[in-house]
């Protein structure tokens, strides 16, 4: 190594907290400790250098000279790294040889596209363990006619009115919850149409008090307005394992929802008041009855109705900056590499018994015909809705920020795109300009 | 409260500078003046009062003692990068006393039980060969005494009845997945029938979640009489042979005859009448000593076979007092072996994850970068406020469960027969799920003290059954002080630097279960 005074040779390196992304002419570094993203796009100099970082024999350090260093744009690349604490410059003469970098490469030991291409080994290996959260639609009756809940609840958990009668009968959730012992479920979601009117919800009760699962009853508020007979229907065993989520849309009847504000008063399990927005005057109305009925706990839910994709823009797309401050851990990058983490684990029953994994993607089975078991396997090994990343849909699979970004969620169906984001400016066929 | 520090720092053989981060865990690249940095905070040194102390009032430049002359902005620099790191949670101690306080529960094991991934049947104790190393032989004494029996089915068919029950039951959380049936001697193939009806008997069940594979461990000395059925029914085949004839001649059979012919042409047979099945369910495993090199083995089989295969060290637990002197006589190491070979990288190459040497390399990646995940639920959740288990023990017939044809029920077939967690007698099966919990519970305790004081606790590869952990006060021959994980990361990460590549093939192509 020539290491002379005149020519002082360093090793130039990665930190390995950084995410490194190269697609084609462009680079994406992001610095996981601090949210700090720098791009770079058609730089020769920078992209050969990238490259020669990430072959197998650099692990991440090269060897730099003045002479390279001395090229501007190499300089103002090493420059960057510094100053972002991404990557540092070593003195080559402080060691003897050349040192690695233990790169950031995901390994994932029971990969099921991994896992399918070799016999010894089955995709079945512990899949019930993957099994998080439920979600049930006990009955579709409902005497309200709210209008957006056969469209809100293929976005956000939301009760759905069908009024044909159909319900989840209690025996074949008996069936159900029997077989998920040795599961890692922990949550159960409960939802209507009124499940207040569901004949079985007693004894869907005692069923997860008995398995000791926490579970969450969706209520709209003018389902619980009339009195708090109703509300005994429930017979709530009140214990840290049971909360209420009361469902808000616009035009909201403010007496109506102060009335159920104070039944709610003095009831002792958690309530959170789920408020469905379509606008940006929705929110400040919100906001405005969250503080004028002193309500603790709420959630918004942007609801897509087909005209209000400025609201959406405004509130639900991300950007380099949203990006950069959600500052996304290494580990939350790895997983959305692979997997889905917003939506693995999850599965919905609906009142058909028809079993899906996303609300949006073809059902996987019936609770009549399939086994829980069979469900799960058929999702690990399928991939539909657990394990889509971004990284198999377009435009983001060839997008340099698609493991920054959210996993994707059921907006992207409704809105019918993936890339809910203005990291782009967008050509007039709504692509991605490069 | 034992507390331990989090980054610990180590050097190359080249001299490159890194640190361990027990709290994050990770390994990464450290410049040197951050390594200097972090020696002094591992010295218990308040850094924030040492900069300002270091810098105020300096000139341009300041010197550091172990460093030389340093700019007042590199200084500045350096340790706004240790401060971004500790802001990340660097360089936190870890309170290993809690991390370690994990318990078994007596329904973990029926939990492992009804998902266990192989049962192994002792078939038989007798042999028809007498190596002289054998694990049933005259080095060892923690075996039950040999009596050349033959196992009774009828003991086999209700351990596996009992499993199948618990497999069948929503315990499982596994689904299309196999259940392996290993056959296990002695050697099996004395014991024919035994073998045949348990075949067809598993072949009868029909458990909800999984099905039944085979496989065997054999000296192959009666392949050829038995072979038409093993492939019929896709049995796994390991040919135990220790290389070509001087090398396996430990392996003699009763009349002190060589064996090696005998398992060539049995071995050669298989392979001429069923090639196909040859190459996908065949293997071999050389036992490894003094009269056997690793580059002699790697030769044998490749030219022989054209296959890569197993090599394993003589157990070095349970031996007789007065056969040490011969054992370690007889003792060889393959990585030393390894290291003599002149065709080293030819080796190294082809036989890769085989070798001891890469093994612990790759549980070194898998452990010690942060990047390794176990599944899709290691991804996702949080390992803050993990209790761990201590040691690297199996939890009890988490992987298999071993009955001997004396009825004895183990959880592994490599561990002493003392060990024994229940047994099989005509009134069924007996297992003691809260017994069996509190005595690992009680292992546990009595390594306590060492495995909290223990630098690589978090990352521990001791099974404490290869232990003396019926003693009162065992030691622990895997327990590390800091400046042993130092050594133990600073050789890996010397490897890497050597052989870069390495990495990304480990990653690529081993996966740990």
């Amino acid at each position: 190594m020539n290491n002379d005074n005149s020519n002082p040779q360093y090793w130039f390196y990665l930190d390995n907290y950084v995410h490194l992304e190269r697609l084609g002419n462009r680079v994406l570094l992001y610095n996981s400790l601090t949210g700090e993203i720098r791009e770079y796009m058609d730089n020769q100099e920078v992209l050969h250098l990238i490259e020669k970082l990430q072959s197998p024999e650099n692990l991440l350090v090269v060897q730099l000279g003045e002479k390279e260093l001395k090229d501007p744009e190499i300089s103002a690349f090493v420059h960057d790294m510094r100053n972002l604490f991404m990557g540092d410059l070593i003195e080559a003469s402080r060691s003897t040889g050349k040192p690695i970098q233990l790169a950031p490469v995901l390994k994932l030991h029971r990969d099921a596209d991994k896992m399918k291409t070799e016999s010894f080994r089955s995709v079945g290996v512990n899949v019930m363990k993957y099994l998080d959260r439920l979600a049930l639609y006990v009955n579709d009756s409902c005497t309200l006619d709210c209008g957006i809940c056969s469209s809100a609840r293929k976005q956000f958990l939301w009760c759905n009115r069908g009024n044909t009668g159909a319900e989840l009968h209690i025996d074949k959730l008996r069936q159900l919850f029997d077989q998920l012992v040795g599961s890692d479920l922990r949550y159960v979601h409960i939802l209507g149409g009124n499940i207040l009117a569901y004949p079985g919800l007693h004894e869907l009760i005692s069923i997860l008090v008995e398995h000791q699962l926490k579970r969450t009853f969706y209520i709209h508020y003018l389902n619980l307005a009339p009195g708090r007979e109703s509300l005994q229907n429930l017979g709530l065993t009140l214990d840290n394992y049971s909360q209420m989520n009361v469902l808000v849309n616009f035009p909201v009847d403010e007496g109506k929802l102060k009335i159920t504000c104070q039944i709610l008063e003095n009831f002792s399990i958690p309530v959170t008041f789920a408020f469905a927005l379509q606008s940006e005057a929705e929110f400040t109305e919100a906001e405005r009855l969250i503080s004028a009925l002193s309500i603790d706990s709420v959630s918004f839910h942007p609801f897509f109705n087909g005209q209000n994709l400025e609201f959406f823009e405004q509130g639900v797309f991300v950007d380099r900056q949203s990006l950069s401050a959600a500052r996304p851990s290494l580990k939350e990058i790895h997983s959305r590499q692979v997997m889905n983490p917003f939506l693995f684990g999850n599965l919905t029953v609906l009142t058909n018994g028809d079993i899906h994994a996303g609300i949006n993607d073809l059902p996987l089975g019936n609770l009549s015909k399939d086994s829980i078991y069979d469900i799960v396997y058929r999702e690990v090994f399928q991939g539909q809705t657990w394990r889509r990343s971004r990284k198999q849909v377009i435009p983001c699979r060839d997008c340099v920020f698609s493991a920054l970004c959210p996993p994707l969620s059921h907006y992207e169906y409704a809105l019918g795109k993936n890339n809910l984001c203005r990291i782009w400016p967008l050509n007039i066929d709504g692509k991605a300009a490069n | 409260m034992k507390m331990l520090k989090s980054g610990l720092l180590f050097k190359s053989k080249l001299q490159n500078k890194y640190f361990y981060d027990r709290r994050c865990g990770t390994s990464m690249l450290c410049h040197p003046l951050l390594y200097l940095l972090l020696e002094k905070h591992n010295r218990g040194i308040d850094m924030a009062a040492w900069f300002e102390e270091t810098v105020s009032g300096a000139a341009e430049t300041v010197s550091l003692e172990g460093y030389g002359a340093v700019s007042r902005l590199e200084l500045e620099y350096y340790f706004r990068k240790f401060t971004i790191l500790r802001e990340n949670g660097f360089f936190e101690e870890t309170d290993t006393e809690n991390l370690l306080s994990g318990r078994l529960k007596p329904d973990y094991v029926r939990i492992a039980l009804a998902n266990v991934q192989q049962v192994t049947l002792e078939v038989t104790d007798a042999c028809n060969l007498d190596c002289a190393y054998c694990g049933y032989g005259k080095f060892y004494q923690d075996y039950d005494r040999r009596e050349n029996k033959f196992m009774n089915p009828t003991m086999a068919k209700t351990l596996i009845d009992y499993i199948v029950k618990l497999a069948d039951s929503p315990l499982n959380y596994s689904h299309q997945r196999d259940i392996s049936i290993g056959f296990y001697g002695g050697e099996p193939l004395l014991n024919f029938p035994f073998i045949r009806e348990m075949v067809d008997y598993v072949g009868q069940l029909n458990p909800r979640h999984n099905y039944f594979t085979f496989s065997m461990t054999t000296n192959s000395l009666l392949l050829e009489k038995y072979m038409d059925f093993l492939v019929e029914h896709k049995f796994n085949l390991l040919i135990s042979l220790d290389g070509d004839e001087y090398s396996n001649s430990y392996r003699v059979c009763k009349n002190g005859s060589p064996s090696f012919p005998h398992i060539m042409r049995s071995a050669k047979a298989l392979r001429e009448k069923y090639p196909d099945y040859f190459r996908e369910h065949v293997g071999f495993n050389a036992v490894f000593h003094n009269r056997n090199s690793v580059s002699a083995l790697h030769r044998f089989f490749k030219e022989e076979f054209d296959i890569t295969p197993g090599i394993s060290e003589l157990n070095t637990i349970g031996i007789k007092d007065s056969m040490k002197e011969e054992f370690r006589r007889t003792y060889a190491n393959v990585n030393e072996s390894l290291h003599q070979a002149e065709d080293y990288a030819l080796i190294e190459k082809e036989m890769f994850i085989r070798l001891p040497n890469i093994r612990s390399l790759g549980s070194f990646i898998d452990q010690y970068t942060g990047f390794g995940y176990r599944d899709y639920n290691d991804l996702i959740s949080t390992r803050e406020g993990l209790k761990r288990i201590p040691t690297s023990t199996c939890l009890p017939f988490s992987k298999k469960i071993f009955l001997t044809v004396n009825g004895k029920i183990l959880p592994c077939e490599r561990i002493g027969q003392q060990h024994g967690l229940g047994w099989v007698d005509e009134h069924g099966v007996n297992l003691d799920f809260e017994k069996i919990a509190d005595l690992y519970n009680s292992y546990y305790d009595k390594l306590k003290k060492q495995c909290t004081a223990c630098a690589a606790a978090q990352m521990c590869l001791q099974c404490l059954f290869y232990l003396d952990i019926q003693a009162d006060n065992p030691h622990c021959s895997g327990l590390m002080v800091e400046k042993d994980l130092s050594d133990f990361l600073s050789s890996h990460v010397s490897y890497l630097e050597e052989k870069p590549e390495t990495y990304t093939r480990i990653i690529q192509e081993v996966s740990f279960e």
